[in-house]
Order: structure tokens, then sequence, then C-alpha cells
């Protein structure tokens, strides 16, 4: 507990580097900003042509995909770096220096690689989730705000499982890369809901590789929807729930690697 | 020439080297294509044609706008912003090559590798699952190929020039993100233009960055008639010739600029 | 109870065969073939606070193994540490918040920040007390002469700047025992002074033991009083620095420079060490043939432009040792001999 005040500090340090390079964090948000902005746009062009896809509006898969990006970027503010270098780490020794802190390896690598760049996706994410919301009418009482920001978080969690239990692999493999690109696909396959794709591929999002419950499932209770598939409306609840688990589940996964790295070095 | 040609052949064997990966980013290669065709099948439900688009031409453009992206590819600007805030760019003065054609051939190396390894899977999709269209016409074929290689000495050009402008920004990735944000929005390779609401057709209309794939699939696609087909690629030219000089003109200013930023 | 006790210990590794071409790369998924290479073939060892061991040895002789299971980053396959009284790889972060590590070819600095702003980092991190804090600020940066860098962000330094940064940061929270990995590699040689002078001092005041490994022998000189050299995951030597000297060296270098470079020696008792040219380093013992002698024979011989005669160090020995096993197999036999 007295090493949160050490992980706030390298926080801290993080944000004084964004204030530091004062215009480039600025000018990289706006571009930032406007390339999310234009794939939000194309979305919108596409489906308003088209009317809907499958049983959803522009509006609503845009509130999808802002979804997505939200989540996506609350996990990577801690978890980019992490997973990133880890491999790069490894190989250079470097990694040699963090356990010999005596700080929680992990809390030390999301903390002291902490992104603030990611400003701008959240601005633009919340941004467009609200002008959805208001564009289809749909008012949020507290309950449903505070359950919002629950199934957010549980977003956020899967994201970063997901991205943790493709990287943990590079304490005994040297080259990973491959395996990161598949949270990349997977991510690329909720951006869309996900009733357009074959059986299969809705029961794999859903039990074995969970993206669903990152954007799919949430999105409906809130949009009033009622896209469930195959499955049980319940899973619209679930996805702190998934959340927490799968987290919970990576970071044992996590914990396992450094194992084996303390036995075979590397 | 030939040396440049090297630099390529280089670039390309050098991927073959990490061949795992390679075959792993096919997989997700591929599984963006079924993404892209799920999407267009159910967008198409109960519908014939949109805007005089038919599904079997809807997905015929996404199956070789896949093939093709790769090509249509280029970081050479990001690569340049790389070696000017390294300071690398200064050895790069101080060799006897070309800076410009040598990045141009390295990124042709690589596109062109990750393209070759994508055309037989998908391939195999269009194939079996997907209702292809086949060109209507030899000559219809043929302008494809030179509109699509104008296309990419297009990009090329342009993210050379843009890239450029790292020598006054000094961490200027940024750059390449504006670049990328219009090229989504007004390239009409996510979307094609077609489907455009009037008010932004037109200013996509007046940008160059149509004129990369977009164009080259409406020849192919026959929506730009052969008749009509010689104009693009006489725009095409127009564009290239705009950003060639561009970035000549750029490079001669970055010369007097440059300082190098040790390390 | 030592205060390091290295006890019958081992590490192997399994070094899994390179699998070329397709099928047996596919076969390499299920069932991998390997070899198990000893890194650490029961090595033992006993030391006392305070004490300053140098742990030598050729590339790929261990070392840096035995150092990662004493700083706690690998498990031994068998056999038992104890360091300070902690087991280290079972008590990961006691054991981190009672050692220093200093590893030569990294550095633990962050890129954006001044020195001063490390320090306060590294406070929090170990808890150290504000008195100590300030009293190790103060101590440090007049011994390795920081103050004009102090707030120079950490990537404007130069190498011996941010080795001397490493240093301080490593020792902060008053560590009884500090790892030293090539701690001077790279540096100019009044840098090398300014650290190894520090070492001293540091040992002298406080008494921290420390354990530095190094292919520097100049290091070892000047810091060391024991000197632990392996090979092969095997000890070969365990004693004191001024007894390696006296029953390994005791021996001359005859320096010269002649007119031609195909020299040959004329006794077995001269050794050519090592050739630059028509400059060739000569090794003899004092006991088998006088330094005089030395001279007389090979002048007789050749013609010497220019010379000078030193006491052997122990580098040349080391590298003696180093180049043959069967010199090896001399020493453990004298080892246990003695």
């Amino acid at each position: 507990m007295y090493y949160l005040g050490l992980y706030w500090e390298f926080i801290k340090i993080r944000l004084k580097t964004m204030v530091e390079y004062r215009s480039n964090t600025i000018w990289t948000g706006i571009a930032e900003a406007c390339g999310y902005t234009a794939d939000f746009l194309v979305i919108w062009i596409m489906i308003s042509k088209f009317h809907n896809i499958g049983d959803w509006n522009a509006y609503e898969v845009i509130f999808l995909y802002a979804i997505n990006l939200l989540t996506y970027s609350l996990s990577s503010m801690f978890l980019y770096r992490t997973c990133n270098n880890l491999s790069f780490q490894i190989r250079t020794g470097e990694f040699d220096d963090i356990i010999t802190k005596p700080t929680n390896p992990f809390l030390y690598l999301c903390c002291s690689g902490f992104m603030y760049g990611y400003y701008s996706h959240i601005s633009v994410s919340i941004f467009f989730i609200c002008f959805c919301l208001a564009k289809l009418g749909v008012t949020l009482s507290i309950s449903k705000i505070f359950f919002l920001i629950l199934s957010l978080i549980g977003g956020a969690l899967i994201q970063g499982a997901m991205n943790l239990f493709t990287t943990v692999p590079s304490f005994w493999m040297v080259k990973n890369t491959a395996l990161r690109s598949l949270t990349w696909s997977g991510r690329n396959f909720i951006e869309y809901p996900i009733s357009i794709y074959h059986k299969s591929i809705q029961i794999i999002l859903t039990v074995i590789l969970p993206f669903a419950f990152i954007s799919f499932y949430p999105a409906q209770y809130f949009l009033g929807k009622s896209d469930f598939l195959m499955f049980h409306p319940i899973f619209q609840f679930l996805t702190p729930v998934v959340g927490v688990i799968l987290f919970a589940l990576a970071y044992m996964f996590w914990c396992f690697g450094i194992k084996h790295y303390n036995s075979s070095g590397s | 020439m030939y040396l440049y040609l090297s630099f390529a052949q280089k670039a390309f064997r050098q991927n073959y080297v990490y061949r795992t990966n390679t075959l792993l980013y096919m997989f997700t290669a591929i599984l963006n294509l079924l993404i892209r065709i799920n999407i267009w099948q159910t967008l198409y439900v109960n519908k014939f044609d949109i805007e005089g688009i038919t599904l079997a031409e809807m997905l015929t453009f996404v199956i070789i706008n896949s093939l093709i992206s790769n090509l249509t590819y280029s970081s050479v600007g990001n690569k340049l912003a790389e070696k000017v805030r390294t300071g690398e760019i200064g050895g790069d003065f101080t060799r006897p090559i070309n800076l410009k054609y040598y990045l141009m051939a390295e990124q042709f190396g690589d596109s062109l590798y990750t393209t070759v390894f994508n055309i037989l899977p998908i391939c195999v999709i269009s194939t079996f699952f997907v209702p292809f269209c086949l060109p209507q016409s030899i000559p219809g074929v043929l302008m494809f190929f030179v509109s699509i290689s104008l296309g990419v000495i297009l990009i090329y050009n342009i993210n050379y020039a843009l890239g450029l402008l790292s020598f006054w920004f000094k961490h200027s990735t940024y750059v390449n993100w504006f670049l990328g944000a219009f090229t989504t929005l007004f390239g009409g390779s996510a979307v094609p233009l077609w489907f455009y609401p009037s008010f932004l057709k037109k200013i996509a209309y007046a940008l160059p960055f149509r004129f990369v794939s977009f164009e080259p699939l409406s020849i192919y696609l026959n929506k730009t008639p052969i008749t009509d087909a010689w104009k693009i690629i006489l725009f095409q030219l127009l564009w290239i010739g705009v950003f060639y000089l561009l970035g000549i003109f750029i490079w001669n200013k970055a010369q007097k600029v440059v300082t190098v930023q040790g390390g | 109870m030592s205060f390091i006790d290295f006890n019958h210990v081992s590490k192997e590794f399994k070094i899994f065969k390179q699998e070329k071409g397709m099928k047996n790369a596919i076969r390499s998924m299920f069932k991998r073939e390997y070899q198990i290479k000893y890194a650490v073939d029961d090595i033992s060892f006993t030391a006392e606070k305070g004490e300053l061991i140098g742990y030598i040895g050729p590339n790929g002789a261990g070392k840096s193994t035995t150092i990662k299971m004493l700083s706690g980053i690998l498990t031994p396959t068998s056999g038992k540490i104890t360091v300070n009284g902690i087991v280290p790889y079972e008590n990961r972060k006691e054991n981190n918040m009672k050692m220093g590590v200093v590893f030569g070819q990294r550095s633990q600095l962050y890129w954006d920040l001044a020195m001063e702003e490390t320090f306060g980092l590294y406070k929090r991190m170990y808890k150290i007390d504000d008195a100590v804090f300030q009293r190790n600020v103060e101590f440090y940066v007049d011994l390795l002469q920081m103050k004009d860098f102090l707030k120079t962000p950490v990537r404007q330094l130069s190498l011996g700047q941010k080795m001397r940064g490493n240093i301080a940061i490593a020792l902060l929270h008053d560590p009884p025992i500090v790892y030293l990995d090539e701690p001077t590699i790279g540096l100019d040689v009044i840098a090398k002074s300014r650290i190894r002078t520090f070492i001293k001092e540091i040992n002298r005041e406080r008494n921290t033991t420390l354990i530095l490994t190094t292919h520097d022998m100049d290091d070892i000189e000047a810091i060391c009083n024991r000197l632990i050299m392996i090979d092969n995951g095997k000890k070969i030597y365990d004693g004191s620095l001024s007894n390696f000297r006296e029953t390994y060296t005791g021996g001359n270098i005859l320096i010269a420079d002649f007119d031609m470079e195909n020299i040959q020696m004329p006794d077995a008792r001269l050794k050519i060490l090592k050739e630059e040219g028509s400059r060739k380093t000569i090794g003899f013992k004092k006991n088998e043939i006088t330094p005089m002698d030395a001279l007389a024979l090979i002048s007789a011989h050749y013609k010497i432009n220019d010379f000078s005669m030193q006491e052997a160090g122990i580098e040349e020995t080391i590298k003696e040792i180093y180049d043959s096993t069967s010199k090896t197999q001399i020493l453990l036999q004298k080892a246990n001999e003695a």
C-alpha cells in the first residue's frame, strides 16, 4: 500500500514529460483525434447509405466503435509500454533491472510506462459516445450511468487481459509479434456488431476469446437492443464480472511467466 | 537503377527470414478481409444494388483492395522523421545514394513481400467464397495495372514530400496521422466514393487521394469506362508531378535547414 | 553463520536444438530435443561481512549466472543460497530491499529526469529515512564529484557521469551487499579511478560486502582482497588476492622492441606472451631465470632497441589460465593441495 505513492510518482513523471513536450503532445493529440474522427465519419457514411447493418443503425455502430476505442485506450495507458517492450527488455537483460527492485514488477512497469498520449483517443470516444446517445434519444439515469462506467472499466480490463495473454509468452518465446497481432484482429472484429458474422465466429468471440463482452453485449443494455443471438440477455450485464475474472487470470499468467523466467533465464 | 532494385530485393529477403511472422500476418490479413466481406454482405441484405453497384462488384472491390493495400502503404515519411529525430540523417547526407529512392525501394521490397504472400489465400477466398467479378476486357485490365502502378507512385511521392516536413517539425509522426486521416476519409478505399454524400464527394474529387486506389479499382470494375480511363491516368500523372516537384522543392529547402540532433 | 552462504549450488539450463526446415519445426512444437548444460556445477563458498570479492572467469564460465542467483533473479537447480540471512530467490522483495546492483552495460537511471529527482524516487522506493538519505546524498555527491551535473537531465550525461549516478543510487539505501557487473566498462581512466576509490571508501566506512565481476584486472587489483575464479561452471580458485599473486605469478615481464618481427625465444624458460609487430612481451619466472640472465640471453641472439622490466600483474597469469585447460587442472590440483 505504501508503494501506491511511489507508483503515483511515476505517473506524475510521465505527465511532466507530457507538459514538457507541450506542442508535440497537442499536435499529436489533434492528429490522432482527426484520424479517429475520420474513421467514425467513414462508418457513418457507409451505414447511412445502406440504412442499417443487420439490426443496427449508423449511430449504434459508432457507439459500439467508440466503446471499443475508449476501453482500449484506458487499458493501454498502463499496458501498452509494458506489453510492447517486454520482449525487448527480456532480450537485452533490462528486465533483470526491474525484478531486482523491491517493487512489484507488474505495477512498476505499468506506472513507469504510463502513456498520457491516449488522452486524445479518450476525449474523442467520450464525445462520440455522448453524441450517439443524444442522436438516438437515449437518456441515462444515474444508475445506468454508474453501470456504464462499470462496464467501461470491465471492458478495459478485458482489453488489458487479452493484451497480457499474448504478451506473457515472451517469457519463453523469442518472437511474439505475430501473437500480439491476434489481439489486434480480435479488436477489429468487434468494431462491428458480431451478428454479421458466422455463428462459429460469434461463439469464439463470446466464449473463447471474449472480445464481444467489451462492447457488443453491454452496448445493447444502453441502446435498448436485444440482439443476443444464441445467448442469454443476461450477457449484457456480465462485462464487469468477465473483466475482473479475465484480468485476474491474466495476472496469474504473468506471475507464472516470471516464475519461468526465474528458472530459465533468458 | 539496379542499385535501388537491389535494396528492394534486400528488404524482400530480410522479411523472408521471419517466415513464421509472415504466416501469422497473412492470417491476420485474411481475418480482416473476412470482416470486410461480412460487413458488405450484411449491408446488402435484401438490396440488389446501391448507386448502381452490386454486391458482387462491392466484394470484388474489397478483395482487390485488400491485395493492393500493402502496396499502397508507405511509411517512408515516418522513416524520414525517425532519421531526422535520431540524427541518422547526417550519415545519410554523406552517402552517395539518393535517399529518396533508397527509402522508396526499401518500402517497395517490404510491401511486395507482404503482397506476394497475401495473394494466394486471398485468391482462395475469392474463388470459393465470394462471387468475384472477372475483368471485362483485356484493355481494361491493362489500364488497371497502369493505373494502380501510378497510384503507388503517387502515394510514395505524397508520403515522401510530407515526410520531409520532419526537418521542421521535430517529432512529426503526427504529419503521417493527418495524412492517414485524409486518405481514409477522402481516398475512397474503406468506403467507395460512389456512396458518399455529395458534399464530401465534391471535396474528395478535388483531392489527390482517390487516385491512389479508388480510381484504379473503378477502372477494373468498369465503373470508369475505358474511354474515361485515360483522363484518370492523366490526372494521376499530374498529381505525381505536383508532389514530385514539391518533394524536390522541400528537399532543397531542407538541406539549408539541417540541424543534426546528436545523442 | 556466514554472511553469504553459497552451498553446493548448481544451475542447469536446457539448450534446445534449433530446428531447421518445416517438418522439424512442426515436430519441435510437440517434442523438443535438448541438451543439459551446467552453467554452475556444484560450487560452494562462504563470505563474511565486509569482504571485497572479485569473481572472475572466461566468458560463458558461469559468472553472471552466479550473480543472478545471488541477486534472486534466477533460482538454483540444486543447493542453497543464503545472503544476509535471506534466501534471495524465495524472498525477493525483502532481499531486493537489502541489496544494491550495478550492471555496467545498462543504466537504471530515468531518461527524462535529473539526477536529483532520481535520488528522490529511489528514496521512496527503498523507504530511506530522511536523515540517512541526506547523509548519503551529500557523501556520494562529494566523493563522486557529482555536484555539477546533479540538475542535468540524464539523457545529456556522459557515460562516466551515468555510471557514477548508477553506483550512487545502488548504494543510496546503505545495502549491506552490493553486486557489481562490469562497473567500469567503457569508462576513461579518470572515471575508472574515481569509481574504484569510491568503492574502497564505502567498504571502509560502511563495511559493505561487495562482489565484483569484471574483465578488467586492474579493477580487481585496485579493489578486491579475495579472488574467486570459475571456469566451465566449476570453481578453480578461491583465496586471497595476495596469495594468488604469490603462488601463481612470481613472474616478471620483459617488454622489448626488436629490429624484426620473427623472434624465437632461445630458452624454454622464456615465453612470448604478446606480440605487437616487433614489440614482444616476454614472460619468465624469477625463480627459474634471473632478469639479468634473461636479458643477456635474448640480446645475445637478437638486437634489442629498447626494453622495460615489470612484475607480472595477475592479468597475464589469468590469461594463461583461461587459455589452457591443462593449466586449469594444475591450478585445481594446487588448490586441492593447499
